[in-house]
């Protein structure tokens, strides 16, 4: 509705009400005063007025007596008389000062509405734009609509649905940017292994072939050989790994027991690096594969260790502690290393990725635990990094009939 | 030749004006004043006549304006107020004139207060050569006097207190269970509302006889 139509609306109500109000009040009005002004009651009073006339003359010693009586009487009659002579003008009075009463009541509360409504339309308009804006495709929008109301819920929710839908995007893209890797990586594993593979066999068939001590040194370097090939070998498996990262297995599992048996099992897997669980406060379930959460953590820890180690091997902790949002159940993964460095902060999930030397690495391992994470409707991120160490934030979303709201 | 009896006359006198408008009075210039004469035959009105019998003081106003030689208007009033007391039945009439003397007279009967009007001579306005313009007289007939106004609000105002409940008797215990910002009201409504608005009012146009103009 049209502030103009509200406010002809209103004005309308306020003279439909003021009419029915006019004509309801005049009658009781009319009817009190019709009531009190009676002209019996005059004509009693004056016919007292006579009796008192009349007991005088029949008793003149109590004449001052009914004489007194007499004039009380004659100024009742006469201000009765006076109140009729100014019946219309006091009926009137009595009219407006109920019409302003009311006027002035329904006018505040037409205000008040009018107000309302101004408000309403503003809000109602400003749902519009989120909603124009998340239909162009803007993300992480801000209403600012903190209302209880239905208004103010739409507005939460609206401002929840560009939130997700920023971070589908987000998950879409980096998936996509992965499959693209992973494809590469499959070709590059498939195009390596069988050269490599053919490579190896005429080696090892070229060591049967060396015999006698005039040839040793040509055996050893065919075995040197052999050992690169195996670790050519192995790289060429990591890119398998990474193109051929299977679907999770989901069951529900309690985060924190999982993060407990991950820590007890792995605790001398890296002699410089110390596993810490924080106790939690319940139950956190989520469903998940739970060797994939495993392969995870390993990745992390893994690159925890490389960094202590890269520092002069020195000793470190890694600490797992839990949480809860309204969606998600987390757990926060958090190490005292040297930090990741801010120039590949933004891009430390992307494959290939590293600080490692060429041949330590090949930066692969964020990108597949960010990979499992969000094949489980979760995410892997980094909430903050320094030269006191960086802790990642592991979330699972949260089973619908866990969710709070 | 039969005589017409006086009262006979005066009955005539007194109802045949209602049958038409009103008789306007005369004015005529005495000295330096100009007097209305012949008061209109207001008596006879019936709303007058009842007036007169409720025993409040009907006042009868009589307003003058008049251009004087050089132009300017002129203004001047008298009042007669009568009042008709009850217990005695005699009507105790107060004229005051623009000569601004009060002349005090009580009337046995109704006839007396007629033959009094009848010959009364009120001062109106002193306007020296009125340059022979009509003078503009208005006549207003007050209901009631302004004490007597006065004595009412009191009246109303102690039987619409609360605490009143003296004088006004069953009337302030009408509205002892209103609150009292609600009494304030209506005694504010009744104060500003008790008017002495005219139970009759006349507009003359009068020329002043030209003979006895100076």
């Amino acid at each position: 509705m049209s502030f103009r139509s509200a406010v002809v609306t209103l004005l309308g109500m306020l003279l439909a009400a003021g009419g029915v109000l006019w004509v309801l009040e005049r009658q009781i009005s009319g009817a009190w005063f019709r009531l009190g002004l009676q002209p019996e009651i005059t004509a009693a009073l004056e016919a007292s007025l006579e009796d008192q006339k009349e007991l005088a003359r029949q008793a003149p010693e109590r004449q001052a007596e009914y004489r007194a009586r007499f004039e009380a009487t004659q100024a009742l009659v006469n201000h009765l008389r006076i109140l009729e002579h100014n019946r219309q003008q006091i009926l009137r009075r009595w009219e407006l000062i109920v019409l302003a009463a009311v006027g002035g009541v329904l006018l505040a509360a037409g205000g008040a509405h009018l107000v309302r409504q101004g408000r309403f339309d503003a809000r109602i308009e400003r749902l519009r734009m989120a909603l124009v804006a998340l239909s162009a495709g803007q993300e992480d929008l801000e209403i600012g609509d903190r209302g209880r109301d239905t208004l103010g819920r739409i507005a939460g929710m609206i401002e929840e649905t560009s939130r997700a839908m920023a971070r589908d995007r987000k998950r879409l893209a980096y998936l996509k940017n992965l499959s693209v890797w992973q494809e590469t990586a499959r070709r590059h594993a498939h195009e390596m292994r069988t050269p490599l593979t053919a490579a190896r066999l005429e080696l090892e068939r070229l060591q049967r072939l060396l015999h006698g001590e005039e040839l040793e040194p040509a055996r050893q370097v065919a075995g040197s050989v052999v050992e690169e090939l195996d670790r050519l070998g192995r790289f060429t498996q990591q890119f398998t790994s990474f193109a051929r990262l299977p679907q999770p297995r989901m069951q529900v599992h309690d985060l924190g027991q999982v993060a407990a048996e991950f820590a007890a099992t792995f605790a001398g897997a890296w002699p410089n690096l110390t596993l810490r669980c924080e106790p939690q406060n319940g139950p956190l379930p989520a469903a998940m594969d739970r060797d994939m959460l495993r392969q995870a953590l390993v990745n992390l820890c893994d690159n925890s260790a490389l960094a202590l180690r890269a520092e002069g091997g020195r000793q470190g902790t890694v600490t797992v502690s839990f949480g809860e949002t309204h969606r998600t159940v987390y757990l926060d993964v958090r190490d005292d290393g040297p930090g990741i460095p801010p120039d590949i902060r933004s891009r430390v999930f992307e494959p290939y990725v590293t600080t490692r030397k060429v041949g330590e690495g090949m930066g692969l391992g964020l990108a597949i635990s960010k990979k499992i994470l969000l094949d489980h409707e979760g995410d892997l991120e980094i909430l903050d990094s320094s030269t006191a160490g960086s802790a990642f934030r592991l979330s699972f979303p949260r089973r619908p009939e866990e969710a709070t709201a | 030749m039969r005589r017409i009896h006086p009262q006979w006359v005066l009955f005539l006198l007194l109802f045949a004006a209602p049958l038409g408008a009103l008789q306007p009075p005369a004015i005529e210039a005495a000295g330096d004043w100009l007097v209305l004469t012949r008061l209109p035959p207001l008596l006879a009105e019936e709303e007058v006549r009842k007036q007169l019998g409720t025993g409040l003081t009907t006042s009868v106003i009589f307003e003058a304006r008049v251009a004087d030689a050089s132009g300017r208007k002129v203004r001047g009033a008298a009042r007669v107020d009568i009042r008709y007391e009850l217990w005695d039945e005699v009507y105790l009439v107060t004229r005051i004139d623009a000569v601004g003397k009060a002349v005090r007279v009580t009337l046995p009967s109704f006839e007396r207060l007629a033959e009094w009007w009848r010959d009364a001579r009120l001062h109106l306005v002193r306007a020296p050569r009125p340059a022979g313009k009509p003078v503009e007289v208005r006549l207003r007939v007050i209901p009631f006097s302004q004490a007597e106004q006065l004595e009412a609000q009191r009246w109303f105002s102690q039987a619409l207190s609360a605490e009143g409940s003296g004088g006004a008797g069953a009337a302030s215990q009408a509205v002892e269970d209103q609150p009292e910002s609600f009494s304030q009201i209506l005694n504010v409504l009744l104060a500003t509302s008790l008017g002495r608005s005219a139970l009759l009012e006349y507009e003359w146009k009068l020329t002043v006889p030209p003979g006895k103009a100076r």
